[in-house]
């Protein structure tokens, strides 16, 4: 069959350098985060951080140094990632624009475009949002309805965007708009938004944690300039694909429990009994492969190889693998995971049971993924 | 992959596809020709990897046990492949490995050793133990390199592999040296492991195929969401399988052979592929209904091979546990410098 090709990829000896330069900054930075901030790592957001993060060259690493970049490879780029998810990092604010926004605009922007937006991010300056999902558009992301239409020498936005995490701190979105209904997938486009463009609206909508990090963003009659665009027109569906190669390959796929496993070690102790070692041993080896795999698309988007379908089956089996350990956590050991006075470990465990359902729905659904599979095996 | 292990890879895997005919596996089962499969498989010289044939025998060996387990050979290249590399690890002189050799599991090998060296008791299992001249087994911190022409106690695999516990009275080993009496168990657990992850693709592609071939209600089988559904997680298990056994058998190749670096990547390899290869079984075998259930059809002389193979030399749960204690013991501060130095 040979659909998949999951080659090894072996770090450069400059990434483990740089990997222990990372692990001394955040010896520095990380003891002011509580643990059940640092359990929520890439979706917490600190603005201060992601700029002493760049300060450090570590947002745009893999940029061209035209644009404000560090002309890093993909995988030093990978290994401060998993640093600083292995650390509960809050990278929450200017994560989307380091890791999608930025290289969608280097690859299919205009110099102008690139000129204004990209040293910025890379400076920790400006965050962004994803425009994608709507009220009737989530896995059927082609069925979208929000539309853009000519007028006068720009273009006019109406519509509904749902599910837009950080759309409340981000300065620019970039969404998905349909601009010709004669064709499902040749009639959207990609458009670079201002947020503060007169017309839209941010309403912010509280997950089951209570937290407020996704967003229903309203557009009313929001004007801009033709230049907006970004790439071409109709070319939208082509280009979200090959985002999505860049949105489901990273650590972030599989380290989201991580955590609680720290947190299980801790409380385990060093005399850990049968159940508690087996417990302990099958989920170092299932996060030892998982990283194996990632890295191997890492290497694969190193070498400049289209790794999408190694990417969704590494997020596939990464969700099932972050999903399960709250659950597997909470039946090893006897402590209620309460929310407000409680040890490190039981607002931890608290917190990431919460928020696992997400893990499976967020960057592709496990249906779309495994649908993407199931294509790569040539079931359909 | 080098072009030189390209090369092995494909030769292994077209030479050993001659030996995955039902009727041939049929025949070994029932106890005829294993002298015979195994005599024209030592020809072809695999066995000879850690004797000298190879300039970089551990990733050779990935791959030819690879292939081993995707045409599930009915005869003991593994473990003598693998014997060799114990024996290599013991400071053994090899020269040509003249027959095939078992390797033991310390878990249930009971030996005593005379004042004179000479070795009284009884082996566990050992795989392929009739076909076989000699054994390697643990014994006080040494290898033990041991002539079979003792006395033998048949058993047999869910694979209907031979499985025979050995006896010996007051037998003098062929050659000893030092060496860990658990890298036997590592030994055993990696060749297992990559005979499992070669059987999974095996099984993944079988089904895959059947899938798009089969018809109800007036389509292949394989348009269905739920089956396309569960044969993507059958991928993932297939290459998170390969996956691990890959980059174990390359950490190991380049530490030539540390102790410890081959227990971890066992218990890893061990552990994620014995889950693989329950979760592959039973997803190829609802996947193919009657058909697969039945003699006749071939996808069985796979799954009853993964169904032992997931046992044999420490269960996932054994080396869970093992490899649990040691992430307990280094704690809490160690545990991520752990995952990203394996690579």
């Amino acid at each position: 069959m040979g659909a998949f090709r999951f080659e090894p990829a072996q770090l450069p000896p400059e990434a483990e350098t740089l990997r222990a330069e990372v692990r001394d900054f955040l010896k520095d930075e990380m003891p002011a985060f509580p643990a059940h901030v640092r359990a929520g790592t890439w979706s917490r957001s600190d603005e201060g951080f992601s700029q002493r993060l760049a300060a450090k060259g570590w947002v745009g690493m893999a940029w061209s140094k035209a644009y404000g970049g560090h002309e890093r490879s993909f995988l030093e780029r990978y290994v401060v990632l998993e640093e600083l998810l292995a650390a509960g990092a809050p990278v929450g604010a200017h994560w989307i624009a380091d890791r999608q926004s930025a290289p969608l605009i280097l690859k299919f922007g205009t110099e102008a475009q690139k000129q204004a937006i990209v040293p910025k991010i890379a400076k920790g300056e400006l965050f962004f949002c994803i425009g994608m999902s709507e009220p009737d558009s989530g896995s059927d992301l082609a069925a979208t309805r929000a539309k853009a239409e000519r007028h006068g020498d720009g273009w006019r936005l109406n519509g509904t965007k749902l599910w837009t995490s950080g759309a409340h701190r981000a300065h620019y979105m970039i969404g998905l708009f349909r601009t010709s209904t004669e064709s499902k997938h040749g009639g959207l486009t990609q458009f670079l938004i201002d947020m503060k463009t007169p017309g839209i609206t941010v309403r912010p909508i509280a997950d089951l944690t209570g937290h407020k990090h996704f967003n229903e963003v309203s557009f009313v009659d929001v004007d801009l300039p033709a230049d907006a665009v970004i790439g071409g027109e109709g070319q939208g569906w082509a280009q979200v694909t090959a985002e999505l190669a860049y949105e489901r390959s990273g650590p972030e796929r599989f380290l989201s429990s991580l955590r609680l496993v720290h947190e299980l070690i801790g409380r385990i102790g060093p005399r850990p009994d049968s159940r508690q070692a087996a417990v302990l041993g099958r989920l170092t080896a299932h996060l030892v492969t998982l990283r194996r795999m990632s890295l191997s698309v890492a290497g694969m988007l190193s070498r400049g190889e289209d790794p999408a379908l190694e990417a969704s089956l590494v997020k596939d089996v990464g969700a099932v693998f972050e999903q399960e350990i709250p659950g597997i956590v909470a039946e090893l050991i006897d402590v209620e995971p309460t929310l407000d006075r409680a040890d490190d470990f039981a607002r931890v465990l608290a917190e990431l049971t919460m928020i696992t359902p997400s893990f499976s729905l967020r960057g592709g659904t496990r249906e779309v993924l495994r649908g993407i599979i199931a294509r790569g095996l040539g079931l359909r | 992959m080098d072009e030189s292990r390209k090369i092995l890879e494909e030769s292994a895997n077209k030479l050993f596809a001659g030996f995955a005919d039902p009727a041939l596996l049929r025949r070994v089962e029932v106890g005829e020709d294993a002298h015979e499969v195994w005599k024209s498989i030592a020809e072809m010289g695999f066995e000879q990897i850690f004797a000298g044939a190879s300039d970089d025998p551990w990733r050779d060996a990935c791959v030819v046990l690879k292939a081993c387990g995707r045409h599930v050979l009915p005869a003991p290249l593994p473990e003598t492949l693998m014997s060799g590399a114990l024996m290599q690890l013991a400071g053994l002189e090899l020269e040509v490995m003249t027959s095939a050799i078992a390797l033991a599991s310390p878990l249930h090998t009971e030996l005593t050793l005379a004042d004179g060296g000479d070795v009284t008791g009884r082996t566990g299992l050992l795989a392929w133990g009739h076909v076989c001249g000699h054994a390697v087994l643990p014994m006080l911190g040494q290898l033990l390199l041991l002539k079979l022409d003792g006395q033998t106690q048949g058993d047999r695999s869910i694979g209907r592999e031979p499985r025979d516990a050995h006896v010996f009275v007051s037998a003098a080993p062929v050659a000893s040296g030092p060496l860990n009496g658990d890298l036997f168990q590592a030994a055993g657990a990696l060749m297992r492991s990559a005979q499992m992850a070669g059987a999974i693709e095996a099984v993944l592609d079988m089904t895959v195929q059947y899938a798009r071939e089969r018809q109800q209600f007036g389509k292949p089988i394989g348009s269905f969401q739920a089956i396309q559904h569960q044969l993507a997680v059958l991928a993932g298990h297939a290459a998170a399988a390969t996956r691990a056994v890959d980059q174990g058998f390359e950490r190991i190749a380049a530490s030539s052979g540390d102790a410890d670096v081959m227990l971890f990547e066992a218990a890893v390899a061990k552990i994620r592929c014995g889950e693989a290869a329950s979760a592959a079984a039973s997803i190829a075998h609802q996947t193919h209904g009657a058909i697969g259930f039945t003699d006749e059809h071939r996808l069985h002389y796979f799954t009853r091979r993964l169904w032992s193979w997931r046992s044999e030399f420490g269960s996932s749960g054994w080396w869970s546990e093992r490899l649990g204690r040691q992430v307990a013991s280094a704690g809490n501060d160690a545990f991520w410098p752990m995952v990203t130095a394996a690579g």
